[in-house]
């Protein structure tokens, strides 16, 4: 019998640690291949928000390995709207499940940052809400290699 | 086994991994594998590209297969849509119980599973090469069902049955209605349960580390993952459900005597279709009401069940029961009444 050969798919990493300033989106999963680097998030609207607010993404979103400066700057998103589009939720009990696209990353790249807006630089969009830095959409460290939590996709 | 038996076992082995759209373009070393891993005895690459000429070439087999070799794809393929040297010989009967079969189907439109039994079935029909005349169409449009409305999720039905068939475990994003969160989690898949309209898939949570049901609806994203599966203990899952109304417990997971009083109106009701298989009417009341009592698994869809019959029904036990069936009917009554107000 021959041996299992290797993914051409890629690993996803389920539930990855990470740190943040927020409580949502929740990232949920990222994906690397040779082809891309894919990280799902899963967004609840808030009570503050009568029909529960907007969301969209900056399409100059990047990630970078952690204490790097090269930056993979955003290529695609599903589910969620480029700025200066945006998507207007109907009730603050809506939710929105969406993955953003980055380019592959070189092999050997254990921590990632992701980073909506620059350090310094007042946000142009926001997820939540653009006046708000705390708000920023950045989530920093986030774990590549934790075992138990990378899966070989078939 | 016959030298000639063994091949043709290998032809049908070849054909399913060239129809297989889940893994296109097999190459040498794939059908070898597969091969080797049904018949359980090793192959050289002389015998499989034997094969494959036989499928292509030998007029005495009749197959004349269309499979070519893709080098960008590094691997073999049909190259013709839906070409498989599988075919069956139905009569009459069997056909005619088939189109039976997809008027009835035709219940779950808009879920994908069904698409591919449309599609199976016209295949079946061109195989021997049987086309619908008035007559099946006045069969299929002999009976009515209830129609279903789009179900969130279904789009991915077909993926499911392909994983439980095949034990692959699958990476999802569950996102809970009652909690409203969101999380990733990985199923080991064993079965796919429709109650109420809606569909279920049950196996295997890790992150609950027990045997677990995700609304469809809920389930976003399905990755199949190339990770050991974990099979279920051999037990038969059906019984799981079998002293259930639907699949969500409501508090344990024991059943215990439920009973209930019906009204003259819907006793006849209840009598001719009982609520849950261990339904027994256990006293006539003198004003035409009756008494049923059902050994079940309390569940959400219970309590949605008897509050359906609205004032028709009524709770005398257990006592836990009759209590949230109260509760809910006094929200009920007094959001009518702030509205009333209003």
């Amino acid at each position: 019998m021959r041996q299992k050969k290797e993914s051409k798919k890629g690993i996803i990493i389920i539930n990855p640690g990470y740190t943040t300033g927020l409580k949502n989106p929740q990232l949920l999963r990222v994906t690397i291949s040779s082809k891309e680097t894919k990280i799902d998030f899963g967004y609840q609207t808030e009570f503050d928000y009568k029909k529960g607010g907007w969301v969209r993404i900056d399409p100059r979103t990047y990630i970078k390995p952690s204490g790097s400066n090269k930056k993979y700057t955003l290529v695609n998103a599903t589910n969620i709207p480029l700025e200066p589009e945006q998507l207007n939720f109907k009730s603050n009990q809506d939710s929105l499940y969406f993955s953003l696209i980055f380019p592959a990353l070189p092999e050997g790249i254990t921590e990632i940052d992701l980073i909506e807006t620059p350090d310094g630089e007042k946000p142009k969009s926001g997820l939540v809400d653009p006046n708000n830095v705390q708000h920023d959409f950045n989530f920093f460290r986030i774990k590549l290699t934790e075992k138990n939590k990378m899966i070989q996709i078939l | 086994m016959p030298k000639n038996k063994e091949a043709v076992i290998r032809y049908n082995i070849i054909d399913k991994c060239l129809t297989n759209r889940y893994k296109p373009f097999p190459s040498m070393d794939d059908l070898i594998e597969a091969c080797e891993e049904e018949l359980g005895t090793d192959f050289a690459v002389s015998t499989i590209q034997k094969d494959i000429k036989a499928m292509k070439e030998d007029k005495g087999l009749g197959y004349l297969a269309p499979i070519k070799f893709s080098k960008a794809e590094n691997g073999y393929y049909y190259d013709q849509a839906d070409y498989t040297i599988r075919s069956i010989g139905l009569n009459d009967k069997e056909i005619e119980a088939i189109e039976f079969a997809t008027g009835l189907l035709k219940n779950f439109q808009g879920i994908k599973v069904n698409d591919t039994y449309n599609a199976a079935v016209d295949k079946i029909l061109t195989s021997v090469k049987a086309k619908s005349s008035d007559k099946d169409k006045t069969l299929t449009h002999a009976i009515q069902l209830e129609e279903t409305t789009h179900l969130r999720g279904s789009e991915s039905m077909e993926k499911y049955i392909y994983c439980i068939k095949e034990k692959i475990p699958i990476s999802f994003v569950h996102y809970s209605y009652s909690k409203q969160t969101f999380k990733a989690n990985i199923i080991h898949p064993y079965l796919l349960k429709e109650s109420n309209k809606r569909w279920y898939l049950v196996g295997y949570s890790e992150e609950h580390k027990a045997l677990r049901n995700f609304g469809i609806d809920r389930i976003y994203d399905p990755v199949m993952l190339d990770v050991k599966f974990v099979n279920h203990d051999g037990s038969d899952l059906r019984e799981l459900y079998k002293n259930k109304i639907g699949l969500n417990s409501f508090a344990s997971s024991k059943a215990e005597k439920i009973t209930l009083w019906v009204n003259d109106v819907f006793a006849n009701y209840i009598k001719s279709m009982p609520l849950h298989n261990s339904q027994v009417i256990v006293d006539h009341l003198e004003n035409g009401a009756i008494r049923i009592q059902l050994n079940l698994v309390p569940t959400y869809e219970l309590i949605s069940k008897i509050l359906s019959y609205g004032e028709n029904m009524m709770v005398e036990e257990p006592k836990w029961l009759i209590k949230e069936i109260v509760n809910a009917l006094d929200k009920t009554s007094k959001r009518y009444a702030a509205k009333k107000r209003k």
